[in-house]
């Protein structure tokens, strides 16, 4: 009984002062208010800043989401994101049924892209607790968007061979930053990260594509036995010029033709088994220390 | 370019793959009636199994491909294709092995009596799945199995 009163005591005595903090109405936000309140928000961001210095960027992610919170002005705010392309009428179709955030079509040397937009004017007065629900909001939002694009039909459209152009679209439209370079036989590579795994893609003519993911040498005993536990990927060893290491492997096979929404699958999977097989091999370097 | 490599180029276009492999369906599980489809278009001549113990496979296909026993697994959502051979190699050959291949990866088994060398590989079906794609991960699988006989012989 004492418990329940002592209970209630301090959720009279916080839950107003929370409340009161979230009443207080702006009308602008400075960058290092904005900053604080993601912060507050337990919000990762990278910042950065347009060359005149007068609109500020911050980029962060939520779930799979790479969201930038693009601040015009200390009154006008827009969070945005990119997602995968469709149709352009399967775009305003959203646009005529949402109720807050908007979605625009564009078209770029990579192909189709779309991106998801919710803008905040600040300049009429709105609480803090008001921008807070602008984020919980826009999150809300981002999934709803992502069901709706669901598998859309160009994510079915069946390719004789994947170009680099498409996995380059793919990638943006994941928020996937990469960096490209040939090989010395002139096929391209990709490097990104994923999963906090730096991850190498290789495009063997749109036929055959390869990931791969490096690590301390382990063990050929716990190579095999990972190998004999896990679906889809392969575990190896090598001998490099100087380093010995245990690399993780995928390949899909293209010779048939495959979609878009394969690759992408293809490519997020091997995220999650870069971060499986990370967990591992630390498992094994505890164990052995 | 001369007027007949025009009309050469032309036809090439027509007959390119990409037209036909458009219209293909794309599916996200795969139903024992599609495997036993694309193993008939084949010509393989299999036998359909129960899986074994705990196995979540909705069916196994059994055949022989290069003088070997292969079974494809059908888990829906999945395909898993592997040969079995009763031997023993040394861990380094059979890392080996997956440093060479790209479609196929080579694991030992080691059982209380027994020592089996499994050949395998996986097909994940979730983000959509053809039936060329199936009847390309089945004959893809025959070239590893063969380069295979020759690695344990």
């Amino acid at each position: 009984m004492l418990r329940n009163f002592i209970a209630f005591v301090v959720f009279v005595a916080v839950i107003p002062a929370a409340s009161a903090q979230d009443e207080k109405v702006v009308r602008n936000l400075a960058p290092d208010a904005v900053e604080a309140l993601l912060k507050d928000q337990k919000i990762e961001f990278v910042k950065s800043s347009s060359k005149k210095g007068d609109e500020h960027y911050y980029d962060f992610k939520r779930d799979a989401y790479k969201i930038r919170l693009t601040c015009f002005s200390p009154s006008e705010f827009m969070l945005d994101c990119v997602f995968r392309g469709v149709p352009i009428e399967k775009v305003n179709v959203w646009n005529a049924s949402t109720r807050f955030s908007r979605a625009s079509y564009h078209k770029d040397m990579s192909g189709e892209f779309t991106i998801l937009e919710y803008g905040l004017d600040l300049s009429g007065g709105v609480t803090t607790g008001a921008i807070k629900q602008f984020l919980v909001r826009f999150d809300e939002e981002l999934k709803k968007y992502d069901r709706y694009l669901g598998n859309s039909a160009s994510d079915d459209v069946v390719l004789a061979q994947v170009s680099d152009e498409k996995l380059e679209n793919i990638f943006k439209t994941q928020g996937i930053n990469y960096s490209k370079k040939a090989n010395k036989d002139g096929f391209n590579m990709f490097d990104f990260e994923l999963s906090g795994q730096s991850i190498r893609l290789y495009n063997f003519g749109g036929k055959d594509l390869m990931m791969d993911t490096h690590f301390k040498k382990i063990s050929l005993e716990h190579v095999n036995i990972y190998n004999l536990s896990r679906k889809f990927v392969r575990v190896v060893n090598y001998k490099g010029k100087d380093v010995e290491y245990t690399s993780l492997e995928a390949n899909l096979d293209c010779e048939a033709g495959v979609t878009e929404g394969m690759v992408r699958h293809w490519i997020l999977s091997f995220g999650d088994d870069a971060r499986h097989f990370a967990d591992y091999s630390k498992k094994l370097q505890m164990a052995q220390k | 370019m001369n007027r007949l490599h025009f009309v050469f180029a032309f036809v090439i276009a027509l007959v390119t793959p990409h037209v036909a492999l458009a219209q293909a369906k794309v599916s996200r599980d795969v139903s024992n009636e599609t495997v036993e489809k694309v193993l008939q278009g084949i010509g393989l001549k299999f036998t359909k199994a129960p899986p074994k113990d705990k196995d979540a496979a909705l069916l196994y296909f059994e055949f022989t491909r290069s003088d070997l026993p292969v079974r494809l697994k059908n888990y829906g959502k999945d395909l898993w294709i592997e040969t079995t051979v009763d031997k023993k190699l040394r861990l380094d050959d059979v890392n080996r092995w997956n440093a060479d291949a790209k479609f196929s990866r080579l694991v030992l088994i080691e059982n209380k009596d027994s020592t089996t060398l499994s050949l395998e590989a996986q097909l994940d079906c979730t983000g959509g799945v053809t039936e060329a794609a199936i009847r390309q991960f089945v004959n893809r699988f025959d070239e590893e199995t063969k380069k295979f006989a020759k690695f344990v012989k």
